[in-house]
C-alpha cells in the first residue's frame, strides 16, 4: 500500500479530454420528431411494425388533411408513405415507436436518419479517437508512457481492433520497457515501420555480445560478455550469459594480469504492467563463487520504485577482488520520478559488503541521485546533476577495506548531454565537471553512437573520459565500450 | 316467241301485285267487326237514325215550327197529341231532332217533362245533354245515379260516359255493386295507370280484387312502380321479370336496392359479372357500394386475368392499397410473371407492394430480372430492404447495360447502395458524367475514389478539371496537395498548400493545419493561439495546440494546452 501510495504521490496525473469537443457541430441539437395520424371517431386499428416498417390498418380511410400534415412534419423522416381507403403504409428512416390510441396513431420518429445516425456515431466515434490519440501523443512525448498507456488502454475498450490506437498503446509500453507486450500490440497494429519492428524483433530473442573497456590510475580492464535473451512467454524472459574479465593491476612498478570467466543467468517476469521482479545469479567458474538476487521494480520510467537484494554474486570492479574470489552482497533501494516533461529526479540507497575468500568483508554505505532537466529538445540538450557517493563503515583499517583500499567518495558532477541525429546513427556527447569532495576534480567527456542494421541488428560504441571516482578507479579514467547485437524475434 | 318470253314475268307478276295490294288495302280499310259493332253502338247511344217527319208533318203542319220555336212544355204537348192520333213519334227522335237543331237545353227540358224521359236507353242521351249545357253538376248526378244502379244504364254507356266525364274511377263503384260487369282489359289497363300515375293505392287494391291482377302481366311497368309504391318485393321482383329483358336486370337491381337486399343484390351482381359484356368496373363499384369489398376485389381480379385495362387495374390496386393481404400478393406476383405486356405494370405494382426483402427476392427470380426497368426497382428494393450487397449486384448489371438513360441515373443516383465497391461507385459516377447530370462534385468523388484505390495520377486527373472549373474548390486543393505528395511532387504539394493559404485568409484551424503541414508550426501556433484567446476554453482548439506543441517539441507546453 505504501509503495502505491507513494506511487500515486509521484506520479503524474494523467490527461483527458472530452471527447464530445471533437464531434462536429449540428448532431447534437437534431430532435426526435413526433407526429399523428387520425382517423374518425371510433375506427378500429390494428398496427404491424416490421423495423422501420409500419402496416397500419382500419375500417375507415385515414383522415386526409391527419396524414398530409403527418408527412409535412416528419418529412425527413419518412422514406415513404402511402395509403388508401384501409391501409396506411410507412417506411421510416429508422425505427419508430407506434403508439396507439383512440382513432389516432402517434408515432415518435428518431431524430437521426439512418445514414445520418451512424454518421453521428462515427463523428462521436471519431472525436473520442482523436481526443485520445491526442492526449496519448502528448504523454508519450512528455515522457509519461504509463499515462499514455491508460489512455490507449481506455480508448481501445471502445475499439479493440483500432489500429492506430494499437500503435500508440505498444509505443507507450515500449517505452514502459514491456517489449513483450508491445511487440504484441504492434503486430495487432499491422505496424511495418522500423522502430516497431526493432521492437518485433527484439520480443523474440536477442543474442547479443559487449565489450568494456575502462582504464584509470591503477587498473585497466577489459570486461566481456555473450548473452543470449529469449522470452519463456509473453511476460516471462531468461536471460544466459558467459563474462570474461581480464585486468591489469599495477602497484608499484609491478603488475599483474588476471582473468575470470563466469556464467550468468537471469530472468525477468512481468508480473503486472507496473510490477517487474528480477532474479539473477551467477557463478564464478573454478573459484565456487556463486550467488543471486532479486529486485522488485514497481512502476515505470514516469514513477519508479524498487527494492532489491542480492548475495554472493561474484564482483569485479575492485583490483583486488579478481585475486580473491571478491563478491558481494547488496541491498538497495531507489524511486525516481518525471516531475515535468523536462524535469526529473532519481535517487537510490544502497548498503554493500565487499566480500573476499578469505572471509573479510567491508560495508559501505551508498547514495546515488540525479536530477535531469531537458533544455532543449531536437537536438534533445540536458542539463544533469549528477549525485554519487560511498561511505566506508567504521572500522577500515581491517578487513577487506583495508585488502580493497576502499574510501569514501562524494561526487557532484553537472554535465550536459547532447542526443542528436546523424543519418541512421544516433548519436548522444556529453560533458561536464565533477567535484569529489574527498578531493579531485576533473573533467567528464563522452560520446556514444548507436547504429541499427536493417531491423535486427544494432552495433554500439561508446568511449569517453570520466572523473567520477569509483571503487577500483579512485580518479580520472578512460572508457570505451563496443557492442553488437542481434534481435532473433520473427518480423511480420 | 322471244319477246313473250321475255315479257310473260311482268305480264303476270305486276297485275298480281297490283291485286294483291288491292286485297290488303281493302282489308285494312274494311272496318273489322269490332270496329262495326262499336260503330253501331255509338249510333243507337246517340238515338238512331232519324225517321222522317213526313207523316207527323201531315198531321201536325206546325211540327216544324214547335220544334223550332216551341219551348219545352209545347213540345211535350206535341209528342202527346201526336201519340194520341197513333202516329209513332217517340221522346228520343224529338231529342234527336231537338240536338240537330241546336236547341239542347230544350231537349234537357223535355226529357225531364217525359214520362219515358228517365228509360235507361235514354240516359245516355240525357248524359250527353247535361255536359252539352254545361250542367256538369247534372252530369255528375246522373253518373253518380247511374253508378249506383239508378237506372241500369247499359254497361257500354257508363263506361263511356264515365271517360267523358273524366270519372272512370266511378266504374270501380259501379263495377262493386254489380252495375256492370267484368270490365274489358283495355279498361282494365287504362284504370290500372291512372291509378298508379295518381298513386291511389286503395283503388288499385279494389282494383285488384275486383277485376284481377291479370293487368300486371300486361302491363310490367305499371306493376313494377305499383309495387314499389306498395313496397311489395316479390310482385316487383314478378313484375321486373315481364319487363323487355334489357330492362329486366337493371329493374331487378333497384328493386332489390330498394329492399337493401345486399345479399341478393351480390348475387345478381355476380351473375350479372358472369356475363362476358359486363362492365365489371361499374358491377365492382356496385359490390363496393353494398360493402363486399372482398367480392369486389375477386370480380376485378378475374376481369383482369383475361386482359389487361388500365382503368380497372388501378381500380383494382387502389382497392389492395400499400400492402395487400398475401393472396392478393400472390395474385399480383402470378400477373407479374406472365410473359404478357402488362407484366411490367403487374411486376412494378407487385414490387411496391410487398415488402421489400420478399419483393426483391421475386424480382430477382424473375425473367425480365436483367432488364433495366427490372434492375432499377431492384436498386430502389435493395435500398428500402437496406440491402447494400444485392444493390449493389443490381448497379453492377444495370452499369454493364446500354446507355442509361437521365431519369435511369437519377433513380440510381438516389438509391446508391451505402458501402458502395469503389469501382462500381467509380463507373457509376462516370456513368453519370457520360448522361451530363454530374458536376465537379462527381469528379471530386471520382477523385477520392481513384486516391482511395491507390490511383494518385487518376485522382490528380479530376482533380485538374475541378480545379480548372473553380479555383477556389479547397476540398480539391486540399486532396491534390495529398495527390502530390503520393506522387513525389512536394514542390507541387507546397503549390497547393500555397494556394489553400490564400484561400484561407484570417485565423481559422483550416490555416493552423495547413501552416502545420507547409511546416511552418509557430505560425500555426500563433494562429491557434489567436483563436484561443477569441474562444477560451475551446477544446479543440487546445489539442490543435498540443499537437503542434508535441511537433515543436515542447511536450510540456502540449500538457498545459490540454489541462486548461
Amino acid at each position: 500500500m505504501t509503495i502505491a501510495a507513494a506511487l500515486a504521490l509521484l506520479g503524474a496525473r494523467a490527461l483527458s479530454i472530452d471527447p464530445a469537443i471533437f464531434a462536429e457541430d449540428g448532431v447534437s441539437d437534431r430532435h426526435d420528431v413526433v407526429a399523428v395520424m387520425a382517423w374518425p371517431a371510433g375506427t378500429h386499428l390494428t398496427l404491424h411494425q416490421t423495423g422501420a416498417e409500419l402496416v397500419i390498418r382500419s375500417d375507415r380511410p385515414v383522415i386526409e388533411s391527419s396524414i398530409r400534415q403527418f408527412a409535412d412534419v416528419a418529412s425527413l423522416q419518412i422514406e415513404d408513405l402511402r395509403w388508401n381507403d384501409n391501409t396506411v403504409l410507412l417506411r421510416a428512416v429508422s425505427i419508430p415507436t407506434a403508439v396507439v390510441r383512440a382513432d389516432s396513431v402517434e408515432l415518435t420518429l428518431p431524430a437521426t436518419v439512418e445514414g445520418v445516425a451512424s454518421a453521428g456515431n462515427d463523428d462521436a466515434r471519431q472525436a473520442t479517437r482523436a481526443a485520445a490519440m491526442t492526449a496519448i501523443a502528448v504523454e508519450l512525448a512528455a515522457g509519461y508512457p504509463t499515462n499514455a498507456r491508460r489512455l490507449a488502454q481506455g480508448a481501445l475498450a471502445g475499439a479493440p481492433r483500432d489500429r492506430e490506437l494499437l500503435r500508440l498503446l505498444a509505443d507507450a509500453e515500449t517505452a514502459e520497457a514491456n517489449i513483450g507486450a508491445a511487440a504484441r500490440h504492434y503486430r495487432e497494429a499491422g505496424a511495418d515501420d522500423h522502430s516497431a519492428r526493432q521492437v518485433i524483433a527484439r520480443a523474440g530473442g536477442i543474442i547479443g555480445a559487449e565489450s568494456l573497456f575502462r582504464s584509470g590510475s591503477h587498473l585497466t580492464q577489459v570486461d566481456s560478455r555473450a548473452t543470449l535473451e529469449t522470452p519463456v512467454s509473453d511476460r516471462v524472459r531468461l536471460k544466459l550469459g558467459v563474462r570474461q574479465v581480464i585486468e591489469n593491476a599495477s602497484s608499484g612498478n609491478s603488475s599483474l594480469v588476471t582473468g575470470a570467466y563466469t556464467a550468468e543467468v537471469s530472468a525477468s517476469w512481468r508480473a503486472a504492467p507496473l510490477l517487474q521482479i528480477d532474479f539473477s545469479g551467477a557463478s564464478w567458474i573454478d573459484e565456487g563463487v556463486t550467488g543471486g538476487g532479486a529486485r522488485v521494480t514497481w512502476g515505470s520510467p514516469q514513477a519508479q520504485l524498487f527494492v532489491a537484494y542480492s548475495a554472493g554474486l561474484p564482483d569485479f570492479s575492485i583490483a583486488g577482488q579478481i585475486r580473491n574470489r571478491g563478491y558481494l552482497n547488496q541491498l538497495r533501494l531507489g524511486a525516481g520520478s518525471r516531475l515535468t516533461s523536462g524535469l526529473s529526479w532519481r535517487l537510490e540507497g544502497g548498503l554493500r559488503t565487499y566480500g573476499l575468500r578469505n572471509l573479510a568483508t567491508a560495508q559501505t554505505l551508498s547514495v546515488e541521485g540525479g536530477l535531469d532537466l531537458v533544455v532543449l529538445r531536437r537536438p534533445t540538450v540536458t542539463l544533469a546533476y549528477r549525485f554519487d557517493g560511498e561511505y566506508v563503515s567504521a572500522d577500515r583499517a581491517n578487513g577487506a577495506a583495508a585488502l580493497l583500499a576502499l574510501a569514501d567518495r562524494e561526487n557532484h558532477s553537472v554535465l550536459v548531454y547532447i542526443d542528436g541525429r546523424a543519418g541512421p546513427v544516433g548519436l548522444t556527447a556529453g560533458a561536464g565537471w565533477t567535484v569529489n569532495r574527498y578531493g579531485g576534480e576533473g573533467p567528464n567527456l563522452s560520446l556514444a553512437a548507436a547504429l541499427p542494421v536493417g531491423d535486427r541488428w544494432l552495433v554500439e560504441a561508446s568511449s569517453g573520459l570520466s572523473s567520477i571516482s569509483r571503487p577500483g578507479f579512485p580518479g580520472r579514467q578512460v572508457f570505451g565500450r563496443l557492442g553488437l547485437r542481434r534481435s532473433l524475434g520473427d518480423l511480420p | 316467241m322471244t319477246s313473250v318470253a321475255r315479257r310473260s314475268p311482268w305480264a303476270v307478276t305486276v297485275p298480281a301485285i297490283v291485286a294483291a295490294a288491292s286485297i290488303g288495302v281493302g282489308l285494312i280499310l274494311i272496318p273489322d267487326r269490332e270496329e262495326v259493332l262499336a260503330a253501331a253502338r255509338h249510333r243507337s247511344a246517340m238515338g238512331g237514325p232519324a225517321v222522317g217527319p213526313s207523316v207527323p208533318v201531315a198531321v201536325r203542319p206546325d211540327l216544324e215550327a214547335v220544334l223550332a220555336q216551341g219551348d219545352a212544355p209545347a213540345i211535350a204537348a206535341l209528342i202527346e197529341d201526336l201519340q194520341k192520333q197513333g202516329i209513332v213519334f217517340t221522346t228520343r227522335q224529338v231529342v234527336q231532332d231537338l240536338r240537330a237543331l241546336g236547341r239542347s237545353k230544350v231537349a234537357l227540358s223535355l226529357l225531364a217533362l217525359r214520362a219515358d224521359g228517365q228509360d235507361p236507353d235514354l240516359w245516355r242521351v240525357g248524359f250527353e245533354l247535361a255536359r252539352e249545357t254545361g250542367n256538369a253538376s247534372l252530369a255528375h248526378q246522373m253518373l253518380d245515379a247511374a253508378v249506383r244502379g239508378d237506372p241500369a244504364v247499359p254497361a257500354p254507356d257508363l263506361i263511356e260516359a264515365a271517360f267523358a266525364a273524366s270519372r272512370p274511377e266511378v266504374l270501380l263503384a259501379a263495377r262493386a255493386k254489380g252495375v256492370v260487369p267484368a270490365l274489358p282489359p283495355r279498361i282494365v289497363d287504362d284504370l290500372a295507370n291512372r291509378f298508379v300515375n295518381k298513386a291511389d293505392m286503395a283503388s288499385l287494391d279494389v282494383l285488384d280484387r275486383l277485376e284481377g291482377t291479370s293487368w300486371h302481366t300486361r302491363l310490367p311497368w305499371t306493376a313494377y312502380n305499383l309495387a314499389l309504391k306498395r313496397r311489395d318485393k316479390s310482385a316487383a321482383l314478378a313484375a321486373a321479370a315481364l319487363l323487355p329483358r334489357d330492362e329486366q336486370g337493371p329493374a331487378r337491381e333497384h328493386v332489390l336496392d330498394a329492399f337493401g337486399d345486399r345479399e341478393a343484390l351480390r348475387g345478381l351482381i355476380l351473375d350479372q359479372a358472369g356475363a362476358s359484356e359486363a362492365d365489371t368496373g361499374r358491377l365492382a363499384e356496385r359490390l363496393l357500394g353494398l360493402g363486399f369489398r372482398g367480392d369486389a376485389i375477386a370480380l376485378l381480379q378475374r376481369r383482369l386475368e383475361h386482359g389487361y385495362s388500365s382503368k380497372l387495374a388501378d381500380r383494382l390496386l387502389f382497392l389492395l392499397g400499400p400492402r395487400p393481404a398475401p393472396a392478393d400478393l400472390e395474385w399480383l406476383a402470378a400477373r407479374a410473371s406472365g410473359a404478357a405486356s402488362a407484366a411490367v405494370f403487374w411486376l412494378t405494382a407487385y414490387a411496391q407492394r410487398d415488402s421489400a426483402p420478399r419483393a426483391l427476392s421475386f424480382l430477382e427470380q424473375h425473367p425480365l430480372a436483367q432488364t433495366q426497368d427490372v434492375l432499377l426497382m431492384r436498386l430502389t428494393l435493395a435500398r428500402s430492404a437496406r440491402d447494400p450487397v444485392r444493390g449493389a449486384n443490381a448497379l453492377a448489371h444495370l452499369l454493364g447495360s446500354p446507355a442509361l438513360s437521365a431519369q435511369a441515373v437519377r433513380t440510381i443516383d438516389a438509391n446508391l447502395p451505402s458501402g458502395l465497391d469503389r469501382r462500381l461507385r467509380a463507373r457509376f459516377l462516370e456513368a453519370k458524367l457520360a448522361a451530363g447530370l454530374g458536376g465537379d462534385k462527381d469528379r471530386l468523388a471520382l477523385a477520392w475514389n481513384a486516391w482511395d484505390s491507390k490511383r494518385p495520377a487518376e485522382a490528380a486527373g479530376w482533380l485538374e478539371i475541378v480545379l480548372a472549373n473553380n479555383r477556389e474548390a479547397k476540398d480539391a486543393w486540399w486532396l491534390m496537395a495529398d495527390v502530390q505528395e503520393r506522387l513525389g511532387r512536394p514542390d507541387r504539394m507546397r503549390a497547393c498548400l500555397e494556394q489553400l493559404l490564400v484561400l484561407s485568409p484570417g485565423s481559422s484551424l483550416e490555416r493552423a493545419r495547413l501552416l502545420d503541414r507547409l511546416g511552418r508550426r509557430r505560425e500555426a501556433l500563433q494562429v491557434i493561439a489567436a483563436l484561443r484567446a477569441r474562444n477560451p476554453g475551446d477544446a479543440l482548439l487546445s489539442a490543435e495546440s498540443a499537437r503542434l506543441r508535441v511537433a515543436l517539441g515542447e511536450p510540456g507546453k502540449a500538457r498545459r494546452d490540454l489541462r486548461q
